[in-house]
């Protein structure tokens, strides 16, 4: 379970980075990306989450410190740059900054013709995205007429259409109604299955336990702790620090101190749902004996 | 705005934009070479009935559209059919300030083409606009070799019209839910507020976009690829003909 068992996709090693006027986003921060894993970084407003994202996708450089990919570290010139955008693709959290064309297709092959590839293969990566990203039919809308949903969702088919390996998305599922996040989520994990490396920024606890391997949690530019959700995500230093803990390890703690051990047969419920079920498997078996 | 929503929503939306616009550019180019006014008279009325009858444009909205530019057409003419040296026509006589005013029958000849002309043309584009989106206007534009700077200027800025519409929707509704526009003095104020956070919310905005591009390999270029559009044989070989034939009428019917 420990990210540090596969090579980390994206790594950085001692990075401060200081906005003007003396502003520290991030303070000799170390911390790596395991590769093929979902990872949910968390922490206050202003801890430093977009900040991070910016560097990891070479928006920004570090003042101090190194980000490696696959071990090397980044070369900041227009083709290693190009390289990098390639492989780490970027949602923003407002679809508006992002999509620059009325016309969501046209906006989708920015991408891939930015990476040099010839038409006919931009063509059927746009048409691939679409197709991913459920936007058939809509490529003949005007963006301005598009729902939240649908943009970000054009967002992400322009990002894919580069075939990255690591998806970095900030806060995707803000704004967002519960069925469209759920849809969402369906897509993310599609992504996954297809060996997409994701990393999210949320504030969003239960899911970061329902969803994520590993969890990165910062703490005014530094990093606070790093691990396996499951385990971090039940600690009360991380609670203190986020202002919340995921409902679910709430519940169990309560549930344990009762004397009703839900963890007891190995199973850990990530989701309210998990949770009644294991709760009512017990009640039964309680009952059958 | 309204143009902008019949064009994506009118019945004619997925005719290849070539056709369309290389029907508009025969009719506008038939309306402005005409010597006399009957032939662009006959561009106006049979690409208004295109429009309404064809492109499914309601003739009441089209109506809206039309009236107060063809308004102005009138307005603008009517100098030129007004003489003040002795035309044919006497109006009036002021002779306090030794003036006479008159119509000439040549001014009228003129002013009557050139109304022909505007409003022929007028409703040609009109057309275009109202079938076509901006978008593959821009597309058709881009394969007819325009400058990269402009299509991408054009791209980028119709893109942020809706944007900045709707940023100046959200900061009125929030001055106004506060009473900011309740009396002449606050409206001025208000105003004032509103087109100060618009500029510095654009300017954050522009920061953003940039960097939304850059995220993706933006380089020097904008580049896009537009979606691809069917030819129809049979409505090029009709735009044709019917183009050609009115650029013939036009270039034979003498005054």
């Amino acid at each position: 379970m420990m990210p540090t068992m596969t090579p980390p996709i994206i790594e950085l090693q001692g990075v401060t980075f200081t906005y003007p006027g003396n502003i520290t986003a991030l303070d000799t921060f170390s911390s790596a990306i395991a590769r093929g894993r979902r990872t949910a970084v968390l922490g206050r407003n202003g801890s430093g989450k977009t900040t991070l994202f910016s560097l990891l996708n070479g928006l920004q450089r570090p003042e101090k410190g190194v980000v490696l990919f696959d071990g090397e570290p980044i070369r900041y010139d227009r083709q290693g740059l190009l390289k990098l955008r390639q492989v780490v693709g970027m949602v923003f959290q407002d679809p508006d900054s992002q999509l620059f064309s009325a016309c969501i297709y046209e906006d989708i092959s920015f991408g891939p013709l930015n990476l040099g590839l010839p038409e006919a293969e931009v063509r059927s990566r746009v048409e691939n995205a679409l197709k991913q990203m459920k936007l058939e039919g809509l490529e003949n809308r005007p963006t301005h007429s598009l729902s939240f949903g649908q943009k970000k969702r054009a967002c992400i088919a322009g990002v894919l259409a580069m075939q990255p390996q690591l998806l970095v998305l900030d806060e995707p599922f803000a704004g967002l109604d519960p069925i469209m996040a759920a849809e969402f989520m369906t897509i993310l994990d599609e992504l996954h299955r297809g060996g997409t490396s994701l990393v999210i920024a949320t504030h969003d606890l239960d899911l970061a336990y329902a969803w994520a391997d590993d969890v990165i949690i910062l703490q005014d530019g530094r990093l606070l702790a790093q691990g396996a959700a499951l385990e971090l995500l039940l600690q009360p230093l991380v609670h203190t620090e986020l202002g919340a803990a995921p409902i679910v390890a709430e519940v169990s703690r309560a549930l344990a101190l009762t004397g009703t051990g839900v963890y007891d047969n190995g199973y850990l419920p990530r989701t309210g749902a998990g949770l009644v079920r294991a709760l009512l498997n017990q009640s039964k078996q309680e009952n059958d004996r | 705005m309204r143009i902008d929503t019949y064009a994506y929503s009118n019945r004619w939306r997925q005719v290849h934009p070539g056709e369309k616009g290389l029907f508009t550019l025969f009719c506008l180019a038939a309306a402005l070479l005409s010597k006399t006014p009957l032939v662009p008279l006959i561009i106006a009325a049979a690409i208004a009935v295109m429009t309404v009858m064809g492109a499914g444009i309601p003739w009441r909205e089209y109506l809206r559209l039309v009236v107060l530019p063809v308004l102005f057409l009138l307005w603008s003419c009517l100098p030129l059919a007004v003489s003040f040296s002795g035309g044919e026509l006497p109006v009036a006589n002021i002779p306090a300030l030794h003036l006479s005013i008159s119509l000439s029958r040549q001014g009228m000849g003129q002013a009557e083409l050139a109304l022909a002309r505007s409003l022929g043309a007028f409703l040609s584009l009109l057309f275009l606009a109202l079938t076509t989106p901006m978008t593959e206007i821009m597309g058709l534009l881009r394969s007819l070799g325009t400058p990269r700077l402009l299509i991408e200027l054009m791209t980028i800025a119709y893109r942020q019209i809706f944007i900045f519409l709707e940023i100046t929707r959200q900061i009125r509704a929030a001055q106004e839910a506060r009473l900011g526009y309740a009396s002449t003095r606050l409206a001025m104020k208000s105003l004032a507020g509103l087109a100060g956070n618009i500029l510095l919310r654009s300017l954050s905005r522009a920061r953003q976009n940039h960097q939304g591009l850059l995220a993706r390999g933006y380089g020097s270029e904008l580049l896009f690829l537009s979606p691809r559009h069917t030819w129809s044989l049979r409505n090029l070989i009709g735009a044709a003909t019917v183009g050609v034939t009115l650029i013939a009428l036009a270039l034979a019917i003498q005054p």
